[in-house]
């Protein structure tokens, strides 16, 4: 069966490649993108992937406006989005919660609750969008 | 032709053109090296990372990687990197990465580190040892509190704050308070992570014994004691102090209503820096009937004054934009009537 | 005295002049390696994990803009995404003719904004000021013109941080350019002022107003100056910081404690060196009041500008640099030795007006003389040679430590390629180049001083704004 695919916007190279190292352990095919513009052309030109996984501070586009092109496009607005960011601003966490976005993970994370957290939400959507809000995984 | 004068002139003249440019093609010679040295370092340490992150990773995740070997000139970039990825990750992961450590004998690596001269050997050790949190190591990272470099110092508070945060309280704050240099803001993050407790206590007994300035630099710390910790300390300052500066940063701190009183009080303070944090923590944990107080003060003199009595009155705890613009025309004052209408505007702007 | 024998002394006191002016440097030069060595540390600090405590002082970015409809939108917009955990953006409308305002209030949705006034220092009529509904963070001061000192003594009565930022429209910055220059106002409270080299931009690569990919410019006159800029700002300032006597503080780039500032009153708007005018102002009533403070040199990389591509555009500024220079210096002249003055006033103000001030005179006449010479058979041909190459070698050996310097600490011009070529820079640089900006510094030396002869102390008024970027 061919491998789904986990977008991962990350600016830091060492967070970047151990989320890819994780996803592609779990089972999945990751895409690494370093910063938010290149995030949104893939966002334009690229098939939607099972699940994003964005950082909030990044290069020229922030993590809200990758979500929300996300969010924009119709080919990828059903995609399940968790934000990865060390600040834990309440403004921030409104602004997600407005924007769609499914989960908030604070830095420093858990690898393994964050790969469990994406592995629900790629599996069912639905259930993952109730659970919105502000987690420590 | 050349007068007598010219023979001394001319040899001294070739003289420090023949130096200079030796000196010069010296240096350009030097950068040439440096710049292939660099080359040539970075090239390793990227080969370094390329080789060790998914060992790590593996290691991070639960597997048992086959470690490949750590010769001492990798040993800083491992260093970074296994520092970096402690900082990413929580729980399992950071156990992990510090059994890996164990396997290496990392420990080792890191004290030899405290000993050296320079200061980055120093800041990766020093952060080693606080990841790998050995109460045997407190000793020597205690010692790095008086370097003279402070980022050095704040490298191992943070470090004892993870080896013992029980007793690091006891050897950070009294030096935070001694040594002007130290930046509150960042000790007070790394603080933070330290027993509460034991934080407050020794806030506590150290405060009496602090001057007025030194308490003021320090009352940021309270936002991150415990509430209750932090309002009795404030409380006491608020009562007890004369020195307007330390009202001033106390009233700044003023988060719980049971601090209402002395908030009041304060706001009729001679000093225009206390008034304004009065009417800021009026804002907080005023009572309705401090309405009359807070519009009282959009007639004060000073903008700041003025400025945060109509943001607290325009926080809605005390009535809506209307009933405050009529209570500013009623004093019949023009600058409360302006600071209210901007004060509205930016609570408009925002929403 | 005979006339060869004049000469002869001549020759003595136009070398001398110019060991003089390069034993100078080279301590300069030395100072600033040993200062590198200890900003190594600087480096490993920012190893730390940066996590915004939200204890750093909020700052406030005052953005003078005149004229500058094409590119302002673009600028704003990124300093809208410097990493920083508490900062506003202050953008001055100088009164500009073309359309500004409007791209301002179109882009970024400005509605007008009842600001009670707050008037700390005199300037020309605010006509209104307006808050931006998309970021909050954003206002706009729209007033009458008045010059790029006026304008930023308008900002910094709007800003309500207790830091302002002083930058120029189209300096491009770096994503921590605001951490890095707060550094020292952490480490030290006593610090007053802070700011960095500048660096030029031509020829790297920028994309929404941040530096992508660092190159060297195309043209030779621009690589020449990044040569200059390294030899210059690069010693110039941080051989001075540890002796706390930084006597400039680039209006592209400075951050400042703003009550500070509105005490000293403020830029001056009858000078073209506004931007050092202030910093030398600083000094001196700190230093004659005996007031601790600091001024303080960071090295980092933080703020890119464009360098002039046009021999008429580099002339013009340089003229205006160096008449700033005098303006700045005169203005405050209670500084020059005086008792309390320590560092500042007894080496680098005298440094600053014999070397930069006098200094291009001197180098003009030696040159002029000693070329002059061998028509006129004063002097042998070897003479002339020889005085030339000291004086050009010396240069080269300036130029080349600064190659040294930024090798040692930033490595910013990556490639081997960029250094081969900034190594020719570096030659070309003394080889015609250093005679040229002397010869138009030395013109605007004796222009300045003969407007000045005309009406002591009177300064002409610069209500204008400058194409070219400051120093």
């Amino acid at each position: 069966m061919a491998r789904q695919e986990i977008l991962i916007v990350e600016d830091d190279e060492n967070v970047a490649q151990l989320l890819a190292f994780l996803f592609d352990r779990e089972g999945f095919s990751p895409v690494v993108l370093r910063d938010g513009r290149a995030a949104e052309d893939h966002v334009r030109n690229a098939p939607p992937p099972a699940a994003a996984v964005l950082d909030v501070m990044l290069p020229y586009r922030d993590g809200f406006a990758v979500a929300a092109a996300i969010r924009a496009d119709p080919r990828w607005g059903n995609v399940p989005v968790v934000m990865l960011t060390a600040r834990s601003l309440g403004a921030d966490v409104d602004r997600g919660i407005a924007l769609g976005v499914n989960e908030y993970v604070l830095k420093p994370f858990q690898p393994h609750a964050l790969a469990a957290r994406v592995k629900a939400l790629v599996r069912g959507p639905a259930a993952g969008k109730e659970s919105l809000g502000l987690r420590r995984s | 032709m050349g007068s007598a004068g010219a023979e001394p002139f001319v040899q001294l003249a070739w003289t420090v053109a023949a130096i200079a440019l030796g000196a010069t093609a010296a240096l350009a010679l030097r950068v040439v090296v440096l710049r292939r040295a660099g080359l040539a370092q970075a090239r390793r340490r990227e080969e370094v990372l390329t080789r060790w992150r998914p060992v790590l990773f593996e290691g991070m995740l639960g597997g048992h990687p086959k470690l490949p070997p750590l010769p001492r000139r990798d040993e800083d970039t491992f260093l970074l990197l296994w520092n970096q990825l402690q900082d990413a990750v929580r729980g399992e992961g950071r156990a992990r990465l510090g059994a890996v450590a164990e396997a290496l004998g990392l420990r080792d690596v890191a004290r030899a580190r405290l000993g050296r001269s320079d200061a980055l050997g120093r800041l990766l050790g020093l952060r080693t040892l606080g990841f790998l949190g050995l109460p045997a190591d407190y000793e020597e990272v205690a010692r790095a509190l008086d370097d003279r470099k402070v980022y050095l110092s704040l490298a191992a508070a943070r470090a004892l704050v993870f080896i013992d945060p029980r007793s690091a309280p006891g050897d950070v704050l009294p030096r935070l308070a001694m040594r002007p240099e130290w930046p509150v803001a960042l000790f007070a993050t790394v603080l933070a992570a330290a027993d509460p407790g034991e934080l407050a206590a020794r806030f506590r007994s150290l405060e009496p014994q602090l001057s007025p300035e030194q308490l003021v630099r320090l009352l940021p710390l309270v936002s991150v004691l415990e509430p209750r910790a932090g309002e009795v300390i404030v409380g006491s300052l608020l009562e007890g102090s004369g020195d307007a500066e330390v009202l001033a940063a106390a009233l700044k701190r003023v988060r719980s209503p049971a601090l209402a009183a002395p908030a009041r009080r304060l706001a009729r303070h001679e000093a225009w820096s206390v008034r304004t944090q009065a009417a800021s923590a009026l804002g907080r944990i005023g009572a309705p009937e401090d309405r009359e107080v807070l519009a009282s003060m959009l007639a004060d003199r000073q903008w700041w004054v003025r400025y945060r009595a109509a943001q607290a009155l325009a926080s809605g705890r005390f009535g809506e934009p209307s009933e405050v613009r009529a209570l500013a025309a009623a004093l019949g004052d023009r600058f409360a009537r302006d600071m209210v209408e901007q004060v509205l505007a930016e609570e408009g702007a925002a929403a | 005295m005979t006339l060869p024998e004049i000469m002869a002394a001549a020759q003595w006191v136009f070398l001398g002049y110019f060991l003089c002016v390069n034993a100078a440097y080279l301590v300069l030069t030395f100072v600033s390696l040993r200062v590198v060595g200890r900003d190594d540390d600087a480096r490993a600090a920012l190893l730390l994990p940066r996590a915004f405590s939200g204890l750093e002082p909020p700052i406030t970015l005052v953005v003078p803009a005149f004229d500058e409809e094409r590119t302002i939108a673009a600028s704003i917009r990124s300093m809208l995404q410097l990493e920083y955990g508490s900062f506003e953006i202050v953008v001055v409308n100088d009164g500009s003719r073309d359309g500004t305002l409007e791209v301002l209030r179109r882009e970024f949705e400005l509605v007008p904004f009842p600001e009670a006034t707050r008037v700390s220092i005199q300037t020309q009529r605010v006509r209104g000021v307006y808050r931006s509904r998309r970021h909050a963070q954003l206002r706009v001061v729209d007033k009458e013109n008045g010059g790029k000192a006026d304008a930023l003594n308008a900002g910094i009565n709007a800003a309500r941080s207790p830091l302002f930022c002083a930058v120029d429209a189209d300096s491009v910055l770096v994503r921590d350019s605001l951490q890095r220059v707060v550094r020292p106002f952490l480490v030290d409270s006593t610090t007053i002022a802070a700011g960095g080299t500048i660096r030029i931009v031509n020829g790297c690569r920028v994309s929404e107003g941040f530096v992508e990919e660092v190159g060297v410019p195309r043209s030779w006159l621009a690589r020449i100056q990044v040569v200059e800029y390294l030899r210059a700002f690069l010693f110039g300032r941080m051989g001075w910081s540890p002796a706390n006597a930084m006597l400039i503080v680039s209006g592209a780039f400075g951050l400042f404690r703003r009550t500070v500032v509105i005490e000293a009153g403020g830029y001056r708007t009858d000078t073209v060196g506004e931007d050092m005018e202030l910093v030398v102002r600083l000094h001196r009533l700190h230093r004659l009041k005996r007031k601790p403070y600091r001024i303080v040199f960071v090295p980092d990389p933080i703020c890119w500008t464009e360098a002039p591509e046009s021999v008429r555009v580099l002339r013009r500024q340089r003229m205006r640099w160096q008449r700033g220079l005098l303006e700045s210096l005169v203005a405050n002249r209670a500084l020059l030795l005086h008792p309390r003055s320590g560092a500042a006033g007894w080496l680098a103000f005298p440094a600053h007006l014999v070397f930069e001030g006098l200094g291009p005179l001197l180098e003009v006449t030696g040159y002029a003389l000693v070329i002059a010479a061998l028509p006129l058979g004063w002097l042998s041909g070897a003479a002339v040679a020889a005085f030339l190459l000291a004086a050009i070698g010396l240069g080269t050996v300036l130029s080349a430590s600064a190659l040294l310097l930024e090798e040692m600490s930033f490595q910013v011009h990556g490639s081997a390629r960029h250094l081969a070529v900034l190594l020719l820079a570096m030659l070309a640089e003394n080889l015609g180049y250093r005679q040229l900006t002397a010869l138009w510094r030395a013109r605007a030396t004796l222009e300045w001083m003969f407007r000045v002869r005309r009406g002591w102390g009177k300064m002409t008024r610069s209500a204008g704004w400058q194409a070219t970027p400051e120093r």
